[in-house]
């Protein structure tokens, strides 16, 4: 857990302060992603975390243990940190760059050439093809790549991400979050990650804490701040699109009815024989979809059928059915305060 | 011109004096890397960089004074002989090592320096693992450029007695011999190519397989 009081940095001869009273706390395995405008104090805010800048006024604490009591080199041997601009070591072999830290902790050199080869599999490069290779003969994603690579190399608990995947283009970058997300997933790293995109916030992030100009706004999971923006900056900042993106994060199984609560009436687009007989059959006359899918997805097949409900399959079988009306109840629900 | 006291000049009279001049270079360099390349490390330490400019713009002003004037200077404290003609020569190399060293430590990319910090190398490590690595071709260039620059001015270690191949090609103006001349500016730049070669050879063994 990393617990931030109070936290404020008064750079010398600034305006007003880079970051100001800032207090929040991110829960173990948590992404918390900072995202404000440039200059809103975000990346200040991670580089106190790691002791690069040194906080003017409060305290973070890690895991309860106050980091300023901290060897600042010591603490970030335990904490990843991945940077926009990568800053791979380029007279340094890819194999050397992520073997950096270990070797730092003095492992041995069996174990360590063991965690490269877990790693770059884990990034899904081929470590016979990437190992002796320099940075420079690399690809922008497969740079990134390897700068996450080295950031996990000694497999610390905390992650400090600052705009990772910003460097590359957006086809890379979505394939890199989808990556980065799944790695997660069997990681359980406590993150913290910076941004300026809204987008990527919402996808990557378990809480999301807004800032501008050094304060936090608002700090929250991402459907709540989607749903109910705290105050005009942050309805700005979420854009115009709020509710289609808030539709991109809740997947159709959390509001579909299911078959066996579906009545005749619900039901009546689709027919018994066709419900029970699965996804073949429906696909032959209905439209559906997998549980796993976003409600935008289901929205994008209703509208191009003119439909107002689809079926909702799991493996081969109908489990439910989604109504437009769950979707726009849903929504109202939330944004007056109600909870799923 | 006589073929004869061409030879003469080369072979017998050089031989001592290509020897003094090869003293004069090296003890020079050397003695300019030791002062210049601390300063240039130390003038891009962030707690020292404004003290650099003040520095670098001193030393480009001497950079300007003519080698000549520089070793007169110290006549009047000195007197004359090897010790003043070293002494200037170090002056006169120190520039163009300091300038390298503080462009090529400048020139270090500061993300690689920040990811390197963040994860957790120490100063010390920073400097010679990324720092000093990243920046040695740049710093030797200006090494081999000092050393080039510094055979050449060794010439004139000869009016202040220093010795070097100054004595062949100053002999051979006041009697009037070109034979002299050119020999000893044949040596000398044999002696500048030797430098010049033997520093890339050195640079080999310094630099980075891949940055090189």
């Amino acid at each position: 857990m990393i617990k931030l009081e109070r936290l404020s940095k008064i750079f010398p001869e600034a305006e007003r302060p880079a970051v100001e009273e800032l207090s929040l706390e991110v829960d173990q395995g948590d992404i918390c992603v900072f995202v404000g405008p440039s200059g809103c104090g975000k990346t200040t805010v991670l580089k106190m975390i790691n002791r690069l800048i040194e906080p003017t006024a409060g305290n973070i604490f890690i895991e309860e243990e106050n980091i300023a009591g901290t060897d600042p080199v010591l603490l970030r041997r335990k904490i990843g940190y991945v940077i926009q601009q990568i800053g791979l070591f380029p007279h340094r072999t890819v194999f050397e760059n992520i073997a950096l830290v270990p070797r730092l902790l003095h492992w041995s050199h069996q174990a360590i050439e063991e965690r490269v080869q877990v790693l770059l599999n884990l990034i899904g490069l081929d470590p016979q093809e990437v190992y002796y290779k320099y940075p420079g003969q690399l690809s922008g994603g497969e740079m990134q790549r390897i700068g996450v690579a080295r950031a996990l190399a000694a497999d610390p608990p905390i992650m400090l991400m600052d705009e990772p995947f910003g460097a590359v283009d957006p086809i890379i970058r979505h394939h890199l979050q989808e990556e980065f997300l799944r790695i997660q997933q069997e990681m359980k790293k406590t993150i913290i990650f910076v941004t300026h995109d809204i987008n990527e916030a919402v996808k990557m992030g378990d809480r999301i804490a807004i800032m501008n100009q050094g304060r936090l706004v608002q700090y929250g999971e991402p459907a709540d701040i989607l749903a109910r923006p705290g105050s005009r900056f942050v309805a700005e900042i979420l854009g115009d699109d709020r509710t289609m993106k808030l539709l991109e994060l809740v997947r159709v199984e959390t509001l579909m009815t299911p078959l066996d609560k579906c009545s005749e009436k619900q039901s009546g687009g689709f027919q018994d024989a066709e419900l029970q007989a699965g996804r073949e059959s429906v696909q032959n006359g209905y439209s559906w979809l997998e549980t796993q899918k976003p409600l935008k997805a289901a929205l994008e097949i209703m509208m191009r059928n003119n439909l107002d409900q689809v079926a909702v399959c799991r493996e081969d079988n109908v489990v439910g059915i989604l109504g437009w009306k769950d979707i726009t109840s849903y929504i109202s629900n939330l944004e007056r305060g109600g909870r799923l | 011109m006589s073929l004869e006291r061409l030879l003469e000049a080369l072979l017998v009279r050089s031989g001592p004096h290509a020897l003094e001049h090869l003293r004069l270079v090296s003890l020079a360099l050397g003695c300019a890397l030791a002062i210049a390349f601390p300063l240039g490390v130390l003038f891009t330490r962030e707690r020292f960089r404004s003290l650099g400019l003040k520095a670098m713009a001193l030393l480009n002003t001497g950079q300007a004074i003519p080698p000549l004037a520089v070793i007169a200077i110290f006549l009047p404290f000195w007197g004359l002989g090897f010790r003043p003609a070293v002494t200037a020569l170090v002056l006169y190399s120190l520039l163009p090592i300091a300038r390298n060293t503080m462009a090529g430590l400048g020139g270090v990319p500061s993300e690689v320096k920040e990811a390197a910090r963040g994860m957790g190398l120490n100063g010390w490590d920073v400097f010679w693992q990324v720092e000093l690595p990243l920046s040695v071709p740049v710093i030797m260039s200006g090494v081999k450029t000092s050393a080039v620059l510094t055979v050449g001015t060794a010439t004139l270690a000869a009016l202040v007695g220093g010795g070097g191949m100054g004595r062949v090609i100053f002999a051979g103006i006041d009697m009037f011999w070109p034979e002299f001349i050119i020999a000893g500016t044949m040596v000398i730049g044999v002696i500048a190519i030797v430098f010049d070669r033997l520093l890339s050879l050195l640079e080999i063994f310094l630099v980075p397989s891949h940055l090189r």
